[in-house]
C-alpha cells in the first residue's frame, strides 16, 4: 500500500464522515487525523521514543502459528508481553513477507547477488518485526536481530502419490541435505522468494532446477495446498508449517528430507534501534527464565521440542 | 321365661365396659388399616430405594462403559490414522513422522488433561501400543504393559487391574483392515469411585461404595468407615442383589452403620457391585414409626383395661355386699351358737367339777380297796403260810392213814382257799386296771421250763405226764412281761392238771411268724381231761363261770382263772382260744406277740438243751425234776419277824438238810452276814427295825465294796403278794420273790438253783 492510495482512502473516509457529522466537530477530527498521519509516516523509533510515545507497533505476517491472523499467535503474545514489559501500549500491524522490511525501515530492500541495498522512501509502519522471521545473512545486513526466539529448518515436501521416497534420516545432517537435494532433479519445485522458502537461501537458484515461484500470496501456509493442486511436484516447507500441514494434510503429502541446516527465527529491529533490541533481549531472557516462553511454545508448537531438542535446551 | 327387660338389665348395667370394648374394637380396625397402609408404604419406599440404586448402578455402569467408548474413539482418531498414513508413506520419525506422532501425543494429552470432572482427571494414562506392544506416545504410561484381556485385538475391552486399583479400557487400532496396535486408557478406580459415588454421601452417614466380587473396596471410600470390619465387607459382597438387608445382621460393623440398611446392586459389564447404605430414618422418614403406632395402640388398650378394672371393681363390690350379708347372717348364727356353747361350757365345767370330785372319791375308794386287798392278802397269807407249812411238816411225820387223809384234805382246802384269794386279788386288780405290764428281756425257754417245773409236783401227785415242747425256731430271748406270761401259763397248766385224771398234760411253745423283730408265738396247753362242750367255750372265759356247775363242785375253784388269763393275754396284745370236746380233752392256746431280743438266737443253755432226740425243750415225765445231785448243805440266812413263819421255814429248810441262821429283822441280817458267808438270803419284806428291801440294799452295797466277792443270792420270802411290792424288791437287789404261804416245790427249786450257783462259783 503506497501513500497516494492511503491518501485516497483517507480522503474518501473523511468525506463520508464530514457528510455525516456536524461542522462544529470538523476541526477536532482533522486535528486527530493529522496526528495519525504524522505518526504513520515517521521512521522507526528506538526505545526512548517508543516509551515517550507510549506505544509499540508490532509488524506481523500471517504465518503458521506465529501470527495466526486471528489476533493471537506465538509472536503476538511474545511482543504483547514485551509491550507490557516496557509499559507501553501494544499495536499489531499486519504486513507480508514482501513489505515487512520496508514497513519497518521505510525503505525497500534490493538484493543483487550477495549485495543488499535500501532504496526509496516509504512510511514506517512498525517498530519491530516478530513473525517467525528467519535469520538470514542478507537480512542481517539491514536489520538488527534479537536473540533467537524459535528454531526452524526447511524441508522438501512431495505429494503422497509421488514416486520419491523419503530418506531414512541419519545423524549426518549435511549428508541428509545432499540426499534430499539430489531427489529434486527435474521435478518442479514450488518456492516463495524473500521468505524462508526463497531458493536463493539454499543454493537452489541458478542450478537448472524447475523452480515455480508462488506469487498469488505471501502466505507460506498456501504452499501445501498449491502442491496438492499439482502446481508443482515438490515444495519447500519450513518446519513450523510442516508441523501443521502434516496433521492437516495427513496421507496427502510426505516429507522427503531436509533442505537446510537448522535455522533461527528472531525478532528484527532497525539498525538505529539498538536499545530497543537490548530491551527485547533482556525481556526474552526474562521470559525464558520464568517459564512464560515455554508456555507459549507448548501452546502454539507443542511438538516442536521433539524436533529441536538442542534449541529448547539452551540457556540464556 | 324371664322378660326381655330382665335379660337386658345385667348387660346394661355394664355399659362402660361395653362402650370401652366397642371403642377398642373400632381402634383395632383402625390400627389394622394403618399398619396395612404403613406396610404398603414401606414396601414402596423399599422399591424406591432399590430402583434408585439400580438406576445409579446403570449410570455408573454407563460411565464406566464410556471409558471403553473413549478408547474406541481414540483408536479411531484422525491423529492415529494420520500417523499410520504418514508411516505408510515411508516418512522417517526424524523427518516428518514425528509431527504425526506429536499429533497423537497432543490428542492424548488433551484427552488426559482436558477431561476433568469436578477438578479430577478421568484418565491417568492413555497409551498407544503398536502391534508389537511397544508404547508410541510420550504420555505417562504404565511402568509395565498391562495384561490385555483376550480378544483385545478384536473389540474394545473394559477391565480392572488385578489389585482393583485401575480401571482399564482398550480398543484395537485397525488400519486398512489390519491390527495396528491398541489404545489403552487407564483411570484411577479410587478417583473414578469418588466421582461416581462419593457425591452421594449424605449428612445422615449414608454412603455408596464400589466393591469387587471378593469384597475389596476398589474405591477406597469405605475403608476408613469399615476399618476392622473387612469380614463384614466381604459378607456384603455376597449379599443377594437388590435386597435391603440390615447391616447388623452381616456381622460387626461400625457403630454409625449398625442401624443402617445395606444393599448390593450389580454393575453390568464390570465385576463390580454398587454398595449402598441408607439410614432407615431417611428412607422411612415420612412413615409413622411403629413405636409411635404401638404407643397409640396402648391408649384403647389402657382404656379397655381401665373399664375392665372398674367393672371388676364394681362386680367385686357387689359380691362383697352379698358376701357381707351372708357373713352378717353367719355372724348372728354363730353368736347364737356361741351363747349356747357358753351355756354348755358352763354346764360342762360344772359336770367336770362333779366328775373330778367323783374321780377323787373313786380314787380314794380305789386306794382304800387296794390297801384293803393288800392288807387282806398279807394278813391271810401269813397264817395260811403257817397252816400249810405245819401241815406239810405233820404229813412228813409218822401218821395213820386216817390222819394222813385228814391232813391231806386240810392241806388241799387250804390250797384252794389260797388260790381263791389269789384269783380274787388278781381279778380285782385287772378290773381296776392296775396291773402294770413291764417290758423286760427274759429267757423264754427258761420261763417255759420253770413253769413246767413248778407244776411238776402237782402232776406227779396225780400220776400225769407233764410234757414241755419248745420249737427249734422259737427265739430264746424276748422282750415282754415275763411275770404275766408265767402267770397265764401256770394258770393254764394248773387248770389242765386239775381237770385231767389220767393221761398227759403238755405245754407246746411254737413260732407262728416273725415280722419286723416281732415274733408271734403260740403257747398251747393240751390235756386229756374231761373236755368242754363247744357251746360252753365262750362262757368259760367269763368271770365266775365254769363249764358245768358240777365241775365246781367236783374240782372246786372260783371260775376266775381263764377270765384272768384272757384279760392278761389281751393286756399283752395277745388272745386266748380253746379247742375242746367233751371226753377228748382240751387245748388252750395263747397267741402272743413278743419282741425278739438281738441275742435271741445264741447257743442255748447246755442245761436246758434237748436231752433226747426230737425234743427241743425239756421233757419231764411224772414230775421228774432236773437236778438230782447230792450237794453239801447250804448256809442260809433267813430274816423273819413272825415266829410261826420262822418255825415253818426253819422246818422246811432243815428237812432238806441245810444250815439255817434265823434273825428277826433286816438289821440283824446285815450285821450277822458281815462276818460270815451265806449261800442264800431269804428276807421278809415287812419287818420291824429294818425291812427286807433296805437290808438287801445294804447287802448289795457292801458286796459292791468287796470287788472280789461273788454276788450273793437274795430272795424275798413274804406275804406281800402285790406286784408293786414285787417290783420294788426286784429293783433293790433281790434276785427272786417267794410268796407266802410257801410253795415247797418253788422253795425246792430255789434251793436247787442256789446249790447249782454255788457249784458253778466253786468250779469257776
Amino acid at each position: 500500500m503506497n501513500a497516494s492510495r492511503m491518501f485516497r482512502i483517507v480522503y474518501q473516509f473523511v468525506s463520508k464522515v464530514m457528510a455525516m457529522i456536524r461542522p462544529t466537530r470538523l476541526l477536532g477530527l482533522l486535528l486527530g487525523l493529522a496526528i495519525s498521519l504524522f505518526a504513520w509516516s515517521t521512521h522507526a523509533a528506538d526505545l526512548k521514543e517508543i516509551q515517550a510515545r507510549g506505544e509499540i507497533r508490532h509488524l506481523g505476517i500471517r504465518y503458521a502459528n506465529f501470527v495466526t491472523g486471528a489476533g493471537d499467535g506465538f509472536d503476538v503474545e511474545l511482543i504483547q508481553g514485551f509491550a507490557k514489559h516496557l509499559g507501553v501500549k501494544y499495536t499489531l500491524v499486519y504486513t507480508d513477507f514482501y513489505s515487512v522490511i520496508r514497513d519497518l525501515l521505510g525503505k525497500d530492500v534490493v538484493r543483487k547477488g550477495e549485495s543488499v541495498s535500501l532504496q526509496g522512501s516509504f512510511p514506517v509502519k512498525g517498530d519491530m518485526i516478530a513473525t517467525g522471521f528467519t535469520v538470514l545473512p542478507w537480512r542481517e545486513a539491514v536489520l538488527l536481530y534479537s536473540k533467537p526466539t524459535f528454531p526452524s529448518q526447511v524441508l522438501l515436501v512431495a505429494r503422497a502419490d509421488s514416486g520419491l521416497k523419503p530418506i531414512p534420516g541419519s545423524k549426518d545432517l549435511g549428508g541428509d541435505i545432499r540426499k534430499t537435494k539430489s531427489m529434486i532433479g527435474k521435478n518442479s519445485l514450488l518456492v516463495m522468494e524473500k521468505t524462508c522458502l526463497d531458493p536463493a537461501n539454499y543454493e537452489l537458484k541458478g542450478i537448472g532446477l524447475d523452480l515455480r515461484m508462488y506469487t498469488r500470496s505471501t502466505n507460506i501456509s498456501e504452499m501445501v495446498p498449491a502442491l496438492i493442486n499439482k502446481e508443482a511436484e515438490l515444495t519447500l516447507l519450513d518446519v513450523p508449517d510442516a508441523v501443521l500441514d502434516l496433521k492437516k494434510w495427513a496421507g496427502q503429502i510426505k516429507v522427503l528430507g531436509p533442505i537446510s541446516e537448522h535455522q533461527d527465527l528472531a525478532a528484527a529491529f532497525p539498525k538505529d534501534a539498538p536499545e530497543l533490541r537490548a530491551a527485547f533481549n533482556e525481556y526474552l531472557a526474562k521470559v525464558r527464565a520464568d517459564g512464560s516462553y515455554d508456555r507459549l511454545v507448548d501452546k502454539y508448537y507443542p511438538g516442536i521440542r521433539r524436533y529441536f531438542p538442542d534449541f529448547f535446551a539452551r540457556t540464556y | 321365661m324371664k322378660p326381655l327387660s330382665s335379660l337386658l338389665q345385667r348387660p346394661a348395667a355394664r355399659w362402660p365396659l361395653l362402650l370401652a370394648g366397642a371403642f377398642a374394637l373400632y381402634c383395632a380396625v383402625l390400627f389394622w388399616h394403618v399398619f396395612d397402609a404403613q406396610a404398603a408404604l414401606q414396601e414402596l419406599h423399599n422399591e424406591r430405594v432399590t430402583s434408585q440404586a439400580r438406576y445409579r448402578a446403570i449410570a455408573i455402569g454407563d460411565a464406566l462403559q464410556d471409558r471403553q467408548r473413549m478408547a474406541f474413539d481414540l483408536a479411531q482418531s484422525h491423529e492415529i490414522e494420520a500417523f499410520l498414513l504418514n508411516r505408510d508413506l515411508g516418512m522417517s520419525m526424524q523427518y516428518g513422522l514425528w509431527a504425526s506422532f506429536d499429533g497423537i501425543d497432543q490428542r492424548f494429552k488433551r484427552e488426559r488433561e482436558g477431561l476433568i470432572l469436578r477438578d479430577r482427571k478421568l484418565y491417568d494414562s492413555i497409551t498407544y501400543y503398536d502391534e508389537r506392544g511397544a508404547p508410541l506416545t510420550d504420555s505417562p504410561a504404565l511402568t509395565q504393559p498391562p495384561d490385555l484381556p483376550d480378544g483385545h485385538r478384536l473389540r474394545p475391552c473394559l477391565w480392572l487391574s488385578a489389585d482393583g486399583r485401575w480401571l482399564m479400557a482398550s480398543a484395537p487400532v485397525i488400519h486398512k483392515g489390519a491390527y495396528q496396535g491398541v489404545v489403552v486408557t487407564v483411570g484411577d478406580m479410587r478417583r473414578l469411585s469418588g466421582l461416581l459415588v462419593e457425591a452421594n454421601v449424605g449428612q445422615d452417614s449414608s454412603f455408596e461404595a464400589l466393591i469387587s466380587s471378593d469384597g475389596s473396596d476398589v474405591g477406597g471410600l469405605v475403608a476408613e468407615r469399615l476399618s476392622g470390619h473387612e469380614a463384614t465387607l466381604k459378607a456384603m459382597a455376597t449379599m443377594p442383589e437388590s435386597v435391603l438387608t440390615s447391616a447388623s445382621s452381616l456381622g460387626s460393623v461400625a457403630k454409625a452403620l449398625s442401624s443402617h440398611l445395606v444393599m448390593r446392586t450389580k454393575i453390568e459389564g464390570v465385576p463390580l457391585s454398587l454398595l449402598s447404605t441408607v439410614d432407615p430414618r431417611i428412607v422411612y422418614g415420612n412413615t409413622t414409626s411403629k413405636g409411635f403406632l404401638y404407643t397409640l395402640i396402648l391408649a384403647p388398650i389402657l382404656l379397655l383395661a381401665a373399664a375392665l378394672a372398674l367393672d371388676q371393681q364394681r362386680l367385686r363390690r357387689l359380691r362383697l355386699e352379698q358376701h357381707n350379708e351372708v357373713l352378717a347372717q353367719e355372724v348372728s348364727r354363730r353368736e347364737a351358737l356361741e351363747s349356747e356353747l357358753r351355756d354348755r361350757a358352763i354346764e360342762l365345767e360344772r359336770l367336770a367339777g362333779e366328775n373330778h370330785a367323783n374321780m377323787i372319791r373313786a380314787e380314794a375308794a380305789s386306794r382304800a380297796k387296794s390297801d384293803f386287798l393288800a392288807t387282806m392278802s398279807h394278813e391271810i397269807r401269813t397264817p395260811m403260810n403257817g397252816v400249810l407249812g405245819m401241815t406239810d411238816l405233820v404229813l412228813e411225820t409218822e401218821l395213820t392213814d386216817q390222819q394222813r387223809d385228814y391232813l391231806g384234805t386240810a392241806k388241799l382246802s387250804a390250797r384252794v382257799l389260797l388260790t381263791v384269794i389269789d384269783d380274787i386279788l388278781d381279778f380285782s386288780k385287772l378290773e381296776a386296771g392296775k396291773v402294770p405290764l413291764e417290758r423286760l428281756r427274759f429267757d423264754l425257754r427258761h420261763l417255759a421250763t420253770e413253769v413246767v417245773r413248778m407244776q411238776s409236783r402237782a402232776a406227779q401227785d396225780k400220776h400225769l405226764s407233764l410234757v414241755c415242747t419248745i420249737g427249734p425256731d422259737v427265739p430264746r430271748y424276748v422282750v415282754g412281761s415275763p411275770d404275766r406270761l408265767r402267770q397265764v401259763l401256770i394258770n393254764l397248766l394248773s387248770n389242765a392238771i386239775k381237770f385231767t385224771q389220767r393221761g398227759e398234760v403238755s405245754l407246746d411253745v411254737s413260732l407262728v411268724s416273725i415280722l419286723d423283730q416281732t415274733a408271734t408265738l403260740r403257747c398251747s396247753v393240751r390235756d386229756t381231761g374231761v373236755g368242754i362242750h363247744p357251746s360252753q367255750h365262750r362262757a368259760i372265759f367269763e368271770a365266775f363261770t365254769q363249764a358245768d356247775t358240777s365241775i365246781t363242785r367236783r374240782f372246786g375253784g372260783t371260775g376266775l382263772g381263764l377270765s384272768i388269763c384272757t384279760r392278761l393275754a389281751e393286756l399283752m396284745g395277745g388272745e386266748m382260744d380253746v379247742h375242746s370236746e367233751p371226753g377228748r380233752g382240751s387245748t388252750f392256746t395263747l397267741t402272743l406277740p413278743l419282741q425278739i431280743d438281738d441275742q435271741s438266737f445264741v447257743d442255748p443253755d447246755p442245761l436246758e438243751s434237748p436231752q433226747q432226740p426230737g425234743l427241743t425243750g425239756v421233757r419231764s415225765n411224772s414230775g421228774a425234776v432236773y437236778f438230782h445231785k447230792q450237794e453239801a448243805p447250804l448256809d442260809i440266812l433267813v430274816a423273819e419277824d413272825n415266829p410261826i413263819s420262822q418255825k415253818v421255814i426253819d422246818a422246811l429248810l432243815g428237812r432238806y438238810g441245810h444250815r439255817v441262821v434265823l434273825v428277826n429283822n433286816g438289821q440283824e441280817a446285815v450285821d450277822v452276814s458281815a462276818g460270815r458267808t451265806f449261800d442264800l438270803f431269804l428276807l421278809d419284806i415287812h419287818m420291824p427295825v429294818m425291812g427286807g428291801i433296805e437290808a438287801a440294799r445294804c447287802l448289795r452295797s457292801r458286796e459292791a465294796e468287796k470287788t472280789e466277792s461273788r454276788r450273793m443270792p437274795i430272795h424275798a420270802l413274804t406275804a406281800a403278794a402285790m406286784n408293786e411290792e414285787r417290783e420294788l424288791a426286784m429293783a433293790n437287789g433281790f434276785d427272786g420273790y417267794l410268796v407266802k404261804p410257801i410253795d415247797t416245790s418253788e422253795l425246792k427249786a430255789l434251793l436247787d438253783s442256789a446249790m447249782a450257783n454255788r457249784s458253778n462259783t466253786v468250779t469257776d
